[in-house]
């Protein structure tokens, strides 16, 4: 511990003034290491595969997979076979493919902030601790305890000192509610299947016994585990393709530099039609670079690029917690330029309820605090003290996710968009009030207060 | 310190040993499930054996290349399962009471790791390298394709981000204590 020490000392000196803390935290990471569960026999089996394996290899040559055509199999095989099964039992088919929604009650999802808090109790905490995030002022926080010893604490360090100002068009938001959608669950086909399944005679016993089935999810496997993997997950009425092949490993060989997105969207685009994946609801394929600052800086080329075809509902495109436009994804292996993923396909019948809307001036403090994702941004991708300025927001929706003891589902808020003038960037504010208390609760802002000694 | 290159598949398999201990502890430190680490294990191997003739010394160690495929394997894993790696995971394992009556300071373990969620993916990978795996910066750096100059401003930046988060943490615990 004592050399990780000297070495993030030596990497920031000002973390020495908080040595105690640090001690505490590296033993708790420390203390938290797993014990290794290891089978000795495992690992002697596993060497007798390698060398069979080496021995098995060292002149054999390779051969690629006729990939595309396992794929459109695989899918065709995923929605055809209970297709063709249910039309000769004249039983009815459920469709992943149709887009609609229907109005329920108000408040019909229940407590939207997910966190164990309701909104009332994120608002006092944030307020009576001085948490800040753009539910109390600066001032407020300062003057909220006397006590000398308790102070704001600004790190000028690690925090990245930017902030927003808005600079767009007067905004006027006085709506009292927002529909809010939550994507329909649909178990009737898993109830079909599984009482299929029920039926069939394995000659050892009897399982419409036991009860009744459903059938939650399948796995169709290439036969050698080289190739095309489906999963369909009927429970929550989505799709997805996974692929593998050994000869993926070969990225120290060739890639140098990222692809442009048109020949990105053109591997992806030929996956898509192929396979015949239905792109209804979706629009126009795009390479999502909203990750790029962080991840790919150093002219480091990444394995994998995911091209979006954004869903659109009502216009509008569904932008997720952590960044970047929802949809139908199809994940691009850049060594190879193959489509090695694709996730996102799934059935689109929402239920839409009404929830309290947040106030103009809750929204505009929010989204001059960064909006959700304001904590995340890092300092090497803007200098110190910057001001950005954001222009006038457009209305779309956010992905927000509800944890529940007994069931975590997501939920589309309507939320403002407001792009970042002269970057790619964007601040996002979710409407919806009580979604709108609960990220503060989460991620609150700077100013926090300190207390020098424990 | 690295190990030596094998120079040929046969150095490999003989080398197996000498790997096998590192990648399982990798593999196990982030899915803590004995049947998920065998199975990651063996693909990390078999593809390793599959591609050695793809492998240059010029561009890095084997040992950091074999990190790479064991840390593709394990993210095909988990994609092929429709999970994400969820390295968050790997700080579930509960806390020593002691620590905490040792130093005297009142953390709330559950707190702590919540507090772990505050960083970024990459953030916590660096910190389980460093700290579990127990990888040099120079190792961790080739793995995760990044200098070790950013490597180590990450970690840094890491903690400090963690530090002032259990800070704040501990500061509310105890106004949350004082109004009780």
């Amino acid at each position: 511990m004592e050399k990780i020490l000297e070495e993030l000392y030596a990497s920031d000196p000002e973390l020495k003034k908080h040595e105690k803390v640090l001690k505490v935290l590296l033993k708790e990471l420390l203390v938290a290491k797993p014990d290794i569960e290891l089978s000795e026999s495992f690992k002697a089996e596993l060497r007798e595969k390698v060398w069979a394996r080496i021995d098995e290899i060292k002149d054999a040559p390779r051969v690629k997979w006729p990939i595309f055509a396992f794929a459109g199999a695989a899918v065709f095989a995923v929605i055809m076979v209970p297709v063709i099964y249910f039309a000769g039992l004249e039983k009815p088919i459920v469709s992943f493919g149709e887009f609609k929604i229907e109005s329920v009650s108000e408040n019909a999802f229940g407590s939207l902030s997910g966190d164990g808090f309701s909104a009332e109790d994120a608002a006092l905490s944030s307020t009576d601790a001085g948490r800040g995030g753009g539910m109390i002022s600066e001032e407020k926080a300062a003057v909220s305890d006397e006590d000398a010893s308790i102070e704001p604490y600004y790190d000028d360090y690690y925090y990245p000192y930017y902030s927003y100002t808005y600079a767009g068009d007067e905004l006027t938001f006085s709506a009292d509610s927002v529909e809010v959608l939550k994507r329909k669950k649909d178990t009737s086909l898993s109830k079909q299947l599984g009482s299929m399944f029920a039926d069939i005679d394995f000659g050892l016993m009897d399982l419409s016994k036991l009860g009744d089935f459903e059938l939650s999810n399948i796995q169709l496997s290439p036969p050698s585990g080289e190739g095309y993997s489906v999963y369909a997950d009927f429970a929550n009425s989505e799709i997805s393709i996974s692929y593998w092949d050994p000869n993926m490993w070969n990225y120290w060989e060739s890639v140098t530099s990222m692809p442009p997105d048109d020949v990105l969207i053109a591997v992806a685009d030929d996956f898509i039609n192929k396979t015949g994946i239905s792109l209804q609801g979706h629009g126009e394929a795009e390479v999502n670079h909203y990750d790029d600052e962080y991840y790919y800086y150093d002219g480091w080329v990444p394995d994998y690029v995911d091209v979006v075809y954004p869903l659109e509902i009502d216009g509008k495109h569904v932008y997720s917690e952590w960044g970047g436009k929802m949809g139908i994804t199809a994940t691009v292996y850049i060594p190879d330029m193959l489509v090695s993923y694709v996730y996102g396909i799934k059935s689109h019948v929402y239920e839409s309820s009404s929830y309290e809307a947040a106030s103009i001036e809750d929204i505009l403090a929010a989204a001059e605090e960064g909006g959700v994702d304001g904590w995340y941004r890092y300092d090497w991708v803007y200098d110190e003290n910057t001001v950005l300025e954001l222009d006038t927001p457009s209305m779309q929706y956010m992905q927000h996710w509800v944890y529940d003891d007994y069931e975590s589902f997501e939920v589309y808020v309507p939320a403002y968009v407001f792009p970042v003038i002269g970057s790619d960037d964007y601040v996002v504010v979710p409407l919806a009030s009580e979604v709108m208390q609960s990220w503060w609760w989460d991620y609150p802002d700077e100013p926090v207060l300190y207390e020098e000694e424990i | 310190m690295m190990n030596e290159n094998p120079q040929n598949l046969s150095e490999f398999g003989e080398m197996y040993d000498e790997f096998f201990s590192k990648i399982y502890n990798f593999v196990f430190y982030r899915t803590q499930d004995k049947n998920t680490s065998e199975e990651v294990t063996s693909q990390t191997f078999l593809k390793a054996a599959q591609k050695f003739h793809t492998f240059r010394p010029g561009k890095g160690s084997f040992q950091g290349w074999l990190y790479r495929i064991a840390r593709n394997s394990l993210t095909d894993f988990y994609r092929s399962k429709k999970q994400h790696v969820d390295l968050e995971a790997a700080f579930s394992v509960s806390s020593s009471e002691d620590i905490e009556k040792e130093v005297s300071i009142k953390l709330d373990f559950e707190k702590f790791k919540e507090a772990l969620s505050i960083l970024k993916p990459e953030a916590k990978e660096i910190i389980i390298m460093r700290l579990w795996d127990g990888l040099s910066f120079k190792e961790i750096a080739e793995i995760i394709g990044k200098s070790e100059a950013n490597c180590k401003m990450i970690l840094s930046r890491s903690v400090k981000k963690l530090q002032e988060h259990i800070t704040v943490l501990t500061f509310i615990l105890s106004f949350i204590f004082l109004i009780k």
